[in-house]
C-alpha cells in the first residue's frame, strides 16, 4: 500500500518531506500520490489522533495534535509564543495570505518600507525567503514553523483564505501601484 | 476631539489614515480622505516620524493634498480623480489585511502548536561526500545565473555614476569659465542644441556650486536667463 509507505517515510523523517521526493522514491503517478496523501491526511487530521499531517510549500510532515500543544510544550520545555508588534503582525498576515510575494508588493499593500520588518521576521523563523527565477527577485512565504505554530494543517486553512489569496482586485491594485511607483526600484539600488 | 496616540505606534501612513477615518466613523471614500487631510498633515507635522519612513508618509500626504484640492476646485482637471480612487482602493485593501491580522494574532497566541520530530543530535564527523552531479559546466552556469541577477543592479548604479561624473565635469567647466569672466549666463553654460539631460546636468552643477558658495545666481523672473557671478 502506498499510504503505508508514505506514513513510514513521514515517521522516519525529522524534516518536512517534499512531495516530489515521495513521488520519486515511491515511483507513483501524481494522481495516485496526491490521492494517497489526501487519504493519510483524512485519517490523521482528526481530533482523536495524536499525530497530524501538515502540508506547506509542497512538503508534508508529521506533527503533534494542536490540542495537545500544552502538554508537549511542557515536556519539550519550549517557549511557545513570542510577542508580535503591529507592523510585524500586518506584514506576516500579508505574506500568509498573499505569499509567495515580493517585497515591493508587500510595501504596496502597507504603504511603507518593510525592509527591517522582513529581516526581523526572517530572523525569527516566521518567514522564508526564496529566489523567484522568473521575477529575478526574492519572494516571501510564511515558514512551516509558523504554520505549525498556528495549529493549522495548511496555510489554506486560514480564515477567508481564498477570499484574500485570489482576490483579483487586490492583484490588480498591487500590480498597478507597482507600475506607477519607482520608489521600490530606487530602494533596491541603494 | 484629540487623538492620544503618538506616531511611533503607527505601523505606517496607511494605518494613520485608517485610524483617522475610523475615528470619524466615515466610510473609506475620496470624500472622507479629503476630510481627514488636515488631521493627517497635523499628525505628521507634530510627531517625529522616523526618517526612513518619512518619505512614505509624505507620499500619502501628497496624494491627500491632490484629492483635497480637487474637492475644493472640481474644475481643476488634474489626474486627482484617478489618484484619489487609487488611494481609497489602496486603503480599503490595506484594511482587509488589517482585519485579517486580528484573526492571525488570535491564532498566534492560542497555543495550538503542532510539534514536529526533533532532529537527533548526532555528532558530525568530517567526511568527504562529493555531490554527484556537480561539474565545472554546472558551476559556470550557476555563476552566470548569479551574474544575470546582478545585472539590473549594476545597470542602475552605472547610470547614476555616469550622472554624477558628468555633473562634476560640468562643475569644473563652469568654475574654469568663472576664472576668466566674472559673469556667465546660464544659456551660455549650456551648449547650443544641448539635450534635456545636459540642461538638467548643468543646472544640478550650478546648484551644487551655489551650495558650496562658489557662485551666486540671479534670475529676473520665471523662464528668464540665470545670471551667474563669482561669490567673492
Amino acid at each position: 500500500m502506498i499510504t503505508t509507505s508514505i506514513e513510514s517515510i513521514l515517521f522516519a523523517s525529522a524534516k518536512p518531506v517534499a512531495i516530489s521526493v515521495l513521488k520519486k522514491s515511491l515511483n507513483a503517478s501524481d494522481e495516485v500520490l496526491l490521492e494517497a496523501i489526501a487519504d493519510v491526511k483524512a485519517r490523521f487530521n482528526v481530533e482523536t489522533s495524536g499525530i497530524h499531517v501538515v502540508e506547506h510549500e509542497g512538503k508534508v510532515q508529521f506533527v503533534t495534535n494542536p490540542s495537545e500543544s500544552a502538554v508537549v510544550a511542557a515536556l519539550l520545555k519550549e517557549e511557545v509564543s513570542g510577542e508580535l508588534s503591529r507592523p510585524s503582525l500586518e506584514t506576516l498576515t500579508i505574506i500568509a495570505y498573499r505569499g509567495p510575494i515580493t517585497k515591493p508588493e508587500i510595501e504596496q499593500i502597507r504603504g511603507v518600507n518593510c525592509t527591517l520588518i522582513l529581516r526581523n521576521l526572517s530572523m525569527r523563523g516566521l518567514v522564508d525567503e526564496t529566489d523567484d527565477i522568473e521575477r529575478l527577485q526574492p519572494v516571501f512565504t510564511v515558514s512551516a514553523d509558523f504554520v505549525r505554530h498556528l495549529g493549522i494543517h495548511s496555510i489554506a486553512d486560514l480564515p477567508d483564505y481564498l477570499d484574500l489569496h485570489e482576490d483579483k482586485k487586490i492583484t490588480e491594485l498591487v500590480d498597478s501601484l507597482s507600475d506607477s511607483m519607482t520608489s521600490s526600484l530606487n530602494d533596491s539600488a541603494l | 476631539m484629540s487623538f492620544e496616540v503618538t506616531l511611533d505606534q503607527y505601523s505606517g501612513p496607511l494605518q494613520l489614515l485608517l485610524d483617522l477615518i475610523e475615528q470619524e466613523k466615515l466610510p473609506i471614500t475620496e470624500v472622507s480622505l479629503a476630510r481627514v487631510t488636515e488631521d493627517y498633515l497635523k499628525h505628521v507635522n507634530e510627531h517625529d516620524v522616523p526618517a526612513e519612513e518619512l518619505a512614505d508618509f509624505l507620499v500619502v500626504a501628497t496624494k491627500l493634498l491632490l484629492i483635497k484640492s480637487h474637492a475644493i476646485l472640481p474644475q481643476l482637471n488634474l489626474d486627482a480623480e484617478e489618484d484619489g480612487a487609487k488611494l481609497a482602493d489602496q486603503l480599503r485593501m490595506y484594511k482587509r489585511f488589517v482585519d485579517a491580522s486580528a484573526m492571525i494574532e488570535e491564532m498566534f497566541g492560542a497555543g495550538k502548536d503542532m510539534f514536529a520530530r526533533e532532529k537527533t543530535s548526532v555528532a558530525k564527523v568530517r567526511q568527504f561526500l562529493p555531490p554527484k552531479n556537480v561539474t565545472p559546466t554546472i558551476l559556470r552556469e550557476l555563476f552566470q545565473a548569479v551574474q544575470k541577477r546582478l545585472e539590473p543592479f549594476f545597470a542602475l548604479r552605472q547610470s547614476s555614476i555616469e550622472r554624477v561624473v558628468s555633473i562634476q565635469e560640468r562643475m569644473k567647466q563652469l568654475q574654469a569659465a568663472m576664472v576668466d569672466r566674472s559673469k556667465v549666463l546660464f544659456h551660455e553654460m549650456v551648449a547650443t542644441g544641448a539635450s534635456k539631460v545636459e540642461v538638467v546636468v548643468s543646472f544640478l552643477a550650478l546648484l551644487e556650486l551655489m551650495k558650496q558658495r562658489v557662485v551666486k545666481a540671479v534670475q529676473g523672473g520665471s523662464f528668464h536667463d540665470i545670471l551667474i557671478t563669482r561669490s567673492d
